[in-house]
């Protein structure tokens, strides 16, 4: 197994294992996931990592450095999308992940590091309190857009 | 041995762990092939700017075997360098299994490996298909001497 940051080579694979967080999720075009890619590459404040076993993402998740002008102008580490393959589960693959996206916090000098889970997936949330997370701190809030 | 073996691409926070399986096995395998003066020249080549740097560029990887990291490799565009087991960890594969993996990964973009091979390792090099392709020797400060062979290893070539 191979852990590391993804590149555009692993952009189709990637894609394969996002089926998996939402069925229900909007297909995109390849052509147009390359353009999101491509934007993501250009941005050195976010960072995609993966598993890779022989070529394929079996599991993932990425990273955003936000600069921030409190706490010392320390910034914001925010973690998105973290997902492994459901063949790959229970070998401590997401945890891996995690750890990546901790160090690329620590190496910008974040202060906090910030993730969201689904309410009900409690499962989830002790995993996440295991790695060191405070599930009872805050309160989180998101507000869906339309097209 | 290598029973659940992975490559970790290495993080800032792991510059230490980097730095210092890179000391280690030098100061302890090449004594034995090199004289004073190039092993230390060797110490000084990797030095912890050049570290931090290919770090930073996501080119070093480590070898990890349930847990314990055992050994590291950077891979500079088809170049393998800094290829280095921890001494209480050599000869049980993992040499071989940082090469095959630094290997598979550049032959995937080009079509020759390029390794400076130092003489401790040489003879697995020209096991694996890699040839010499220059002759270097070093005239190091304290005026000791150190020779060193380019090896590549071409596509269909293993």
């Amino acid at each position: 197994m191979e852990f590391r940051r993804l590149t555009a080579s692993d952009l189709p694979s990637l894609l394969e294992l996002y089926r998996q967080l939402d069925a229900d999720d909007a297909e995109s075009t390849m052509e147009h996931s390359m353009e999101a890619w491509k934007e993501i590459e250009r941005n050195p404040d976010i960072r995609y990592f993966g598993a890779v076993d022989s070529g394929r993402v079996v599991s993932s998740c990425y990273a955003v450095y936000i600069p921030n002008l409190t706490r010392g102008n320390r910034g914001i580490c925010f973690i998105e999308n973290v997902i492994t393959d459901k063949e790959y589960r229970k070998q401590g693959l997401a945890s891996r992940m995690i750890d990546m996206a901790v160090s690329f916090a620590k190496e910008r000098h974040c202060y906090k590091v910030i993730l969201q889970s689904g309410m009900s997936r409690t499962e989830a949330h002790r995993f996440y309190e295991s790695k060191g997370f405070n599930g009872t701190s805050k309160k989180a809030f998101d507000m869906r857009l339309e097209d | 041995m290598m029973d659940n073996y992975s490559m970790i691409q290495a993080a800032a926070d792991d510059f230490e762990t980097v730095r210092q399986i890179t000391q280690e096995t030098i100061r302890a395998v090449y004594p034995a092939y090199y004289p004073a003066g190039a092993v230390d020249f060797f110490c000084r080549h990797h030095s912890d700017e050049s570290i931090s740097a290919d770090i930073a560029s996501g080119k070093v990887y480590l070898l990890c075997d349930d847990e314990t990291i055992v050994g590291t490799v950077t891979i500079s565009g088809n170049g393998i360098n800094r290829l280095f087991v921890l001494p209480q960890h050599q000869h049980r594969g993992y040499g071989r299994a940082l090469l095959d993996f630094a290997e598979q990964k550049i032959l995937s973009q080009h079509d020759t490996v390029r390794i400076d091979a130092s003489f401790p390792a040489k003879q697995i090099y020209l096991k694996r298909g890699y040839r010499e392709t220059e002759y270097h020797v070093v005239r190091t400060e304290n005026g000791d001497y150190l020779c060193y062979d380019v090896m590549v290893l071409s596509k269909g070539g293993k």
